[in-house]
Parts: C-alpha cells; structure tokens; sequence
C-alpha cells in the first residue's frame, strides 16, 4: 500500500523534488567557484574566500525551509483536489495513511539532501584548505536534511489538519499579529511575534537549527 | 555712559551771563545725573550677569549611590535619565563596578568660582568632569547630560585606577561597546587583512599567533615576540617619525634591513610595546561578555594577578588557548555562534515537535 501512496504522491512531488534536488547540489559547489587553492594563500585571501563560503551558506537555510514548504503542501495536494474521497474509500486507518503520506515526503525530503551530501563532498575535495579553516560536508548534509524535515513535518501537519485544527493555527497567529498591532498602536515597544520568533529560532526551541552555523568551509 | 557723563560735563561750559556759584550748581547736578545713570547700568548688567549665572547653579542628582552635579540649565529628569541609563550601561558592559561610581562626584556645566562643589558636602570625593551638550539655536539652547558621557567618563576614570597591564591593554571606551555588524566587519578586515605576520598566523588557526595578535601576554621582549624585522620595518615606513639623536642611522638601518637595529630604533623611543590593534580588542571584550558574561568582565578587570589572558581565562573559568580560540571563531565568522552542540541536538527539539504534530494529525478523525 505504502508504494501507491509513494507513486501517487511522486505524481504530485516530482517537478518540486526535481527542482530542489538541482538547486541543493549546485549551491555548495558556487563556494568553490571562488578559489580552490588556500593552502598556502595570504590571510587577505583566506578572509575573503571565508566571506564568500559564508555569503553561499546564507542560502541553504532558506533551501531547506523552501523543500520542508513545498514537499508539506504537496503532500496533500492531490487529496485536496480530489475531497479526500481517494482517501476515505481506501480501507485504512487514517493513523496509518497519514503516515504513510509522511513517509512517502520524508523520503523525497531526503533526494535533496542527499544531493546536497553528494555536492558539498565534491566541493570538498576540490579545494586544499588552510590548517585553521575545515571542511564540514556531513554535518551540512545532515542539517540540511533534518532542517527541511522539520519544516516539512509543520506544515504537512498544519496542511493536513483538521478545519478545527487549521482554524486554531490561523487564530494564534491572527491574535500574535492583532497584538502587535494594537501594541504598536499604544506606543507599547513589545512585539508578540519578534518574541515568539525568538524562541522558536534559538535553541531549544524547535526551529533552531536554522539559525546556526551552515558554513561548508568554517573557521 | 561714563562718556556721555564726560561729554555732559564738557558740556556744561559757563554761558555768558551766568555766575560762577550758577555753573558749579549746574555741574554738580550734571554729574550726579551721570552717576546716576551709570549706578543704574552697572546694576543691569549686574542683574544680566547674575541671571547668565543662574544656569550655572548646582542641580544634584543620585542614583544607585552615585552622584551627578550639573547646572540649572539642564533639566532635571534629563540629567536623571542620564545617570541611570549611563550606570546602566556600565553594568550591562560589567566594566566598572557598581561601587566605583559611588567614590566620585560627577559633575558639568557648574558654577565652580566660589567653590560650590566643596559646599555641597563634595570636597571629600574625587571629581570628574562630565560632557555637557547642546542643542537648539545659541538664543535658546537646549542643555543636555548624554548616559555615553557618564558611561565613558567613568569607565576613564576606572580604567586609570587600575594596574599598569589593565591601563595598557583596555581599548578607549571599552566599557560602552556600541557593537554592531560593521564593528564586527571592522574586526574581521582588521585580522585578516592586516600585513602583520602574527595576523597570518592567527588566522591559519595557530591560536599562539593569536595571543600575539592580542597582545594578551606579558611578553619578555614585545618587539620580537610579536613582530618581525620586516613587520617593524614596514611600520616604520608607514608612519612618520621625528628621529632623537642618533636614532637617524637606527632607522636607516632598519630600513636596509638590518632587524636588530629595528628592534633598538623603536625600544630607543621608550615604548613598552605596540599596543593590540583597537577593533580587535573590543572583539575579545564582546565575545567574552556574550559567552560569560558581565560579571565575568567584573571580576577580570578587578583581577591584578598575571597576564590579561591569565586574569580573562581565570575569572571565566576556561582555558586561556580555548578561550583565544573562541575569539578567533567569533571574529573570523563576524559574531557566528561555536559549533558547540551536534547538529543532531540542535535538530532534537524540531523532531520531537513534528512527532508530536503527526500524532496529532493522525488522531484526526478526518482532514
């Protein structure tokens, strides 16, 4: 049963996973466009070479967000598009066909990803580094397939939601967002959603991984 | 008005016809009218003096033990503001200690002609002058105390009661980093682009060079532990030096490359040392605050024993190579959070999130 959800959902998915696969393999390799040979260059070069790796790392955070957002809708799409009557006429507990739909995202989360592995080990043997700089081709792999996996949970939870549910997630944030506007109003210098950003993005709150460090090439 | 007086009284020339008791008369009364007058004008601007002088009358504030005296000119809840904010700040930096502020008696824009300070009860403590500003036409003007000023004043005045090594080694305004991104940028270009060649090294993760960089040591002989005979060289190339007598052939030297003579031109102009580049020495001081914060600062800065990286490694209970090392990681990724926790702890609150969500949506009974 798990293969047909894998196939119908791969209908809906590919176009995206193929995109996002592309995009996250050639990321890590724009690094290496900015030189190969550190090994016995000036500290002026090996400055600038840092900048740049970490200018390319800024993106990869927001690549992860964009594959965790897109596989998460689309996971859904088709049940969406067709009322949910493909899946309430199939004999399954909704428990499991919803983890099914799960495993079926997860899994395409993990093509980009593991591209991502694939190209940042490329970008890494390409270049000889200076001793005070690494390389952490592994560690960006893993983060960037558990970031996106993360996001992908959230909202294939938020998209696959009861009405109840969906309702609940889109009154808190109507309130966050009411309150800062009444706030501001009032001259009052708080801000509900600046604050509750704050602890989802610092640790340990649950999307703190995307705040860290996504450097390929660290000091 | 005392030529108009003389004009008057040049004036009252006997007429012809009148008696000589008449013209004494006249010039009596002529010359009482100009004392009068001029009795009148040196009470204006006696008034008018008095009135500039008013501003300059003393105002005290307090606050947590400190005391700031400013004139009347400037508002009273500015001023508060300003002392409160301005040890406010320097707790937050943890550069002087609460107590301190209370020895010294901070004062600005006071009439000081007749010992006023000493009247109020403030002989006793030490005195400290403090900026202050104004705003607005010079008609009008707008007198204001800024809490940077009192922040900065007092973290002067602390810097130089402490030991030699603090008085060397403490950047200017080291007590009120205003740190931001181009500060951080400032710090990173200053490392890495800098021809020196413990910068080299430092960078290239050899963290001795970076204690030279920093000058965090108290090294035997500063000019060949952290420089080399080309580094001198270049410095000297670089600025401009008035030469005392026989320095001249020193420099020549120097400059032909000969780097002992480097060595003896810049110890023959009595400097102890070349002091560690400014942006690089805030850098240490904001990364040591964020990672162990002002108190840690506190107890550094209030230690006297050792080195200043023995006394920065002691009081924040680390290494003094890991401690370096942590610098050098934060300057070189302009303010980047270490590497300190797996990705996968990083990644474990987000997970256990998305289990929980999932197990909610699966518990749904329809979409």
């Amino acid at each position: 049963m798990f293969k047909q959800v894998l196939v119908a959902q791969w209908q809906t998915s590919k176009l995206a996973v193929g995109l996002l696969t592309l995009l996250s393999f050639c990321i890590p390799l724009v690094a290496v466009l900015y030189g190969g040979d550190l090994a016995g260059a000036g500290s002026e070069r090996v400055g600038d070479w840092l900048v740049a790796a970490d200018r390319v790392a800024q993106l990869l955070p927001f690549v992860a967000v964009l594959v965790g957002l897109l596989l998460g809708t689309l996971a859904w799409s088709a049940d969406l598009a067709g009322r949910h009557v493909y899946a309430l006429s199939l004999p399954l507990p909704r428990g499991l066909y919803v983890s099914m739909r799960f495993g079926a995202g997860a899994l395409f989360a993990t093509i980009p990803g593991a591209a991502m592995g694939l190209s940042s080990g490329i970008a890494t043997l390409a270049v000889s580094l200076p001793p005070g700089i690494h390389a952490y081709p592994l560690e960006l792999a893993l983060r960037f397939w558990l970031a996106s996996l993360t996001v992908f949970a959230i909202i294939f939870a938020i998209a696959g939601a009861t009405q109840r549910g969906q309702v609940i997630t889109i009154s808190v944030i109507g309130a966050a967002v009411t309150l800062d506007v009444v706030f501001l109003l009032f001259g009052v210098d708080y801000s509900v959603t600046a604050e509750a950003l704050l602890l989802l993005t610092n640790w340990p709150g649950p999307l703190s991984l995307l705040t860290g460090r996504w450097a390929l090439f660290d000091v | 008005m005392l030529a108009l007086a003389a004009i008057l009284v040049a004036s009252a020339t006997p007429a012809r016809g009148q008696s000589p008791e008449e013209t004494d008369r006249l010039e009596r009364r002529l010359l009482a009218r100009a004392e009068s007058l001029q009795a009148q004008e040196e009470a204006r601007a006696a008034a008018k003096e008095d009135a500039s002088w008013s501003r300059f009358q003393p105002r005290v504030i307090q606050s947590r033990g400190a005391t700031l005296v400013v004139g009347e000119a400037v508002p009273a809840a500015s001023a508060q503001r300003a002392l409160d904010s301005g040890l406010t700040l320097l707790r937050t930096a943890g550069a002087v200690p609460e107590r301190f502020a209370g020895r010294l008696v901070l004062y600005g824009m006071v009439d000081t002609r007749r010992d006023t300070l000493s009247r109020l009860g403030f002989g006793s403590r030490r005195l400290l002058r403090v900026d202050v500003s104004h705003t607005g036409p010079d008609s009008a003007p707008s007198w204001s105390v800024s809490a940077d000023a009192v922040a900065r004043a007092l973290a002067v005045e602390y810097r130089d009661s402490l030991d030699v090594d603090w008085r060397h080694w403490l950047p200017n305004g080291y007590a009120v980093p205003h740190w931001t991104r181009s500060t951080a940028w400032g710090a990173f270009q200053e490392l890495t682009r800098s021809p020196l060649s413990v910068a080299g090294r430092c960078v290239t993760g050899e963290i001795a060079g970076c204690r030279l960089w920093l000058a965090i040591d108290r090294d035997a002989e500063p000019f060949t532990d952290r420089f080399t005979g080309a580094d001198l060289r270049n410095r000297l190339r670089e600025g401009s030096w008035s030469d005392a007598a026989g320095a001249s052939e020193l420099r020549h030297d120097c400059l032909e490359g000969v780097d002992a003579a480097c060595v003896t031109y810049f110890q023959s102009r009595r400097m102890s040392d070349i002091p560690a580049p400014e942006a690089s020495m805030r850098g240490l001081l904001r990364m040591y605050r964020a990672a162990y914060g002002a108190d840690a600062i506190e107890r550094a800065v209030a230690d006297t024993t050792g080195s200043i990286a023995q006394r920065l490694a002691r009081a924040a209970s680390v290494n003094e190579d890991s401690l370096v090392a942590r610098w050098r990681y934060w300057t070189l990724t302009r303010g980047g959070r270490p590497r300190d926790r797996s990705t996968v702890a990083d990644a474990a609150p987000g997970l256990v999130l998305a289990v929980a969500l999932l197990a909610l949506v699966a518990r749904g009974s329809r979409p």
